[in-house]
């Protein structure tokens, strides 16, 4: 954001289409069951835009990409890299190289960004270096977007957390620059571990446009316990945008109420917490 | 905007396990990734110093150290045994090194903590119990017996709510293997064993804390994309009455992630799990639960991690095994316990292969380490 936006009050979530979410698994497979297909995705989207939702929060799929050519319209995205599907989330070593491995064997690595990417951080010499080799992994992610659509990159938690917990100030520091000067873009990181975040943030010095993290009323997933979790959101110096805002059987509103009163910045509504994303988004907007 | 009500702030007894009560010199030998894992708790661990990590490979060291891992790595276990010291040590190697690490962190007078005990026969596993001895800690990772919601039914089975158990039935699934190629990857990770051991160890080992372990039980397996069963089906009986039954895949479409459910059918009543939550319906109220349907979902149940991995689980486990290790009380996944759920697996296997013969769990005859358990009647 040398757009240099607030941050965004309102993002629409795909993230339990991959798995990702603290729903029961009969509803993560009936949502993902129910946006198969891409058009009933766009639907949902369109909906979620109009209504106010300022962009969509998502990994640069091929679900995705089908579905922005549907529409016909521009949507913001705030890209959560790296992209994995759940069997990868569960099997590959956290780390930037086993993604980029993957990616590189599976996708013609073309682009001239890739490229010049990977010429100037090259494996040989910096391999396993999380902090360097990150920005050919995203380059290599997002190298089917176009740059202006791209409002927001976030780490996701799956590298994101790892990294905190070893105490790596310099990924976070070359991910929130990288993002920033190459993409214009929002630096956002996403967390399981806000209260950890929040602290280690502080001691380093370091300001991400956001950070995203689990906030509900049921204290799921609000590390190191709800109760401190909660008081890392009232103090953060960063920007919270609250998801699993239904973890544990709020409805969306109380949800998004609860996250709001307690001092998150914007709301991520995940299509799995939204029966009618027109009317449900419009109502917390 | 009224909030009126906080249950994330005024839940009571909200409190997680004890971190340890001392300093602790731990590492980590193994850096795929289970070991990272455990490198990346054990660093936000109170009272616990990551010394070491090690790893044969130099990739997966690089990889550890670019995690932003400050502890020195070793590719000799040897050398990080000597040079490090550590107090305890979670060994993650692949599963046909990991006895002799495991042997050899023994030696040197560490505590361990193996990932993936499971792949090893009951024979591997009784010989590093009696190398451990008394008092040394030597513990299993296990992450669904650390599932806060699992962890809450073996209260509930333990505290006799249910009264005299009738019927137990058990599945376990995840969507792992559907090709020749990705179970050839679990065989080159030294793996020699398939879904009963990787899949089904866990629930096992959770049905045997429950309810005891059987005295003869029979299973049956499919194979269908290699040398190493893909599903398996296994029964046993409680006490001559009580059946339990499970069953285990790793090829069912539709489990991203392990499902786990049991299903309890007792006198007082009925108790449904899963990963999800704990469902008792009770005749009349027993213990503390009303007549009914009591639900307890995941934010229910304690105890909670401090740090989230890929869950709680993880975080569970390693906390208690490091507590262990500085010197407080036994985890639920030390090796005595897991070891006697290898037995049964060993039996299953044991009674797979025999075609659905019963197998008897406590004769069969340990060879030696490396070599699997044999029940006499099989062997004959």
């Amino acid at each position: 954001m040398s757009r240099r936006e607030p941050p965004p009050r309102v993002l629409l979530g795909t993230r339990s289409l991959h798995g990702l979410s603290l729903a029961t698994r009969d509803r993560i497979l009936g949502v993902a069951d129910r946006y198969r297909e891409p058009e009933a995705l766009a639907v949902t989207l369109s909906r979620a835009l109009d209504a106010g939702a300022e962009g969509v929060l998502a990994s640069p799929t091929p679900l995705l990409a089908d579905t922005r050519a549907i529409l016909r319209r521009p949507v913001p995205i705030h890209v959560v890299v790296p992209s994995l599907t759940e069997p990868e989330r569960l099997e590959l070593e956290p780390g930037v190289e086993p993604v980029l491995r993957r990616r590189l064997a599976r996708s013609n690595p073309a682009g001239v960004r890739t490229a010049y990417a990977r010429f100037t951080r090259p494996a040989t010499l910096y391999g396993g270096d999380w902090s360097v080799r990150l920005p050919v992994l995203i380059e290599s992610e997002l190298a089917g977007m176009r740059t202006r659509d791209v409002r927001g990159i976030v780490l996701d938690a799956w590298l994101a957390d790892c990294a905190l917990a070893a105490g790596n100030r310099k990924l976070f520091e070359t991910f929130i620059r990288f993002a920033r000067s190459r993409f214009r873009a929002a630096a956002g990181i996403e967390t399981h571990n806000l209260g950890l975040l929040v602290a280690r943030l502080r001691a380093w010095d370091l300001a991400p446009d956001y950070a995203v993290a689990p906030v509900n009323a049921c204290g799921l997933g609000m590390k190191p316990s709800p109760s401190e979790a909660l008081a890392a959101l009232g103090e953060s110096p960063v920007p919270v945008l609250a998801k699993e805002l239904c973890a544990g059987g709020a409805t969306f509103e109380s949800g998004a109420a609860f996250a709001r009163a307690h001092g998150a910045t914007g709301l991520v509504a995940d299509v799995c917490e939204l029966e009618d994303a027109g009317c449900e988004l419009k109502a917390v907007g | 905007m009224i909030v009126t009500e906080d249950p994330a702030i005024t839940r009571a007894g909200e409190e997680a396990p004890v971190e340890p009560p001392r300093p602790l010199r731990a590492a980590v030998f193994g850096l795929g990734r289970a070991g990272l894992q455990h490198a990346a708790v054990l660093s936000t661990l109170a009272n616990v110093e990551l010394v070491a990590i090690g790893d044969p490979e130099r990739a997966a060291r690089r990889n550890a150290r670019g995690m932003g891992l400050a502890a020195r790595a070793f590719a000799d276990l040897d050398a990080l045994l000597r040079h490090a010291a550590p107090e305890a040590l979670v060994v993650a190697t692949p599963f046909d090194l990991k006895a002799s690490v495991v042997a050899r962190a023994l030696e040197a007078g560490a505590a361990v903590q193996m990932e993936g005990a499971p792949a090893l026969p009951a024979s591997d596993l009784a010989v590093l119990l009696r190398q451990a001895g008394q008092g040394r800690a030597v513990a299993c990772a296990l992450p669904l017996a650390h599932h806060p919601v699992f962890a809450a039914v073996r209260r509930v089975a333990a505290s006799g709510t249910l009264g005299k158990i009738r019927e137990v039935r058990a599945s376990r699934s995840v969507s792992r293997v559907f090709s020749p190629a990705q179970q050839r990857a679990y065989a080159e990770r030294g793996a020699s064993r398939g879904v009963i051991a990787h899949t089904g160890m866990e629930l096992v080992f959770l049905l045997v804390q429950m309810f005891g372990a059987p005295r003869e039980l029979k299973a049956t397996a499919s194979r269908v994309y290699g040398t190493m069963e893909d599903e398996a089906r296994g029964t046993w009986t409680l006490d001559g009455q009580a059946r339990i039954a499970f069953e285990v895949s790793w090829s069912t479409p539709g489990f991203p992630r392990p499902a786990t459910v049991i299903e309890i059918e007792a006198e007082a009543g009925r108790l449904l799990v899963s990963e999800d939550a704990m469902e008792l319906d009770l005749v009349a109220a027993r213990e503390d639960y009303p007549a009914g349907v009591t639900r307890l979902g995941r934010a229910d149940v304690l105890p909670l991690a401090r740090f989230d991995l890929d869950g709680d689980a993880r975080w569970l486990e390693d906390t208690a095994f490091v507590a262990w290790a500085a010197g407080g009380s036994e985890p639920v996944t030390r090796l005595a316990a897991v070891l006697e759920a290898a037995r049964v697996i060993d039996a299953l296997y044991a009674s797979a292969e025999s075609g659905g013969r019963p197998v008897e769990v406590g004769r069969l005859e340990f060879r030696g380490p490396g070599e699997p358990a044999v029940p006499p009647e099989v062997g004959r």
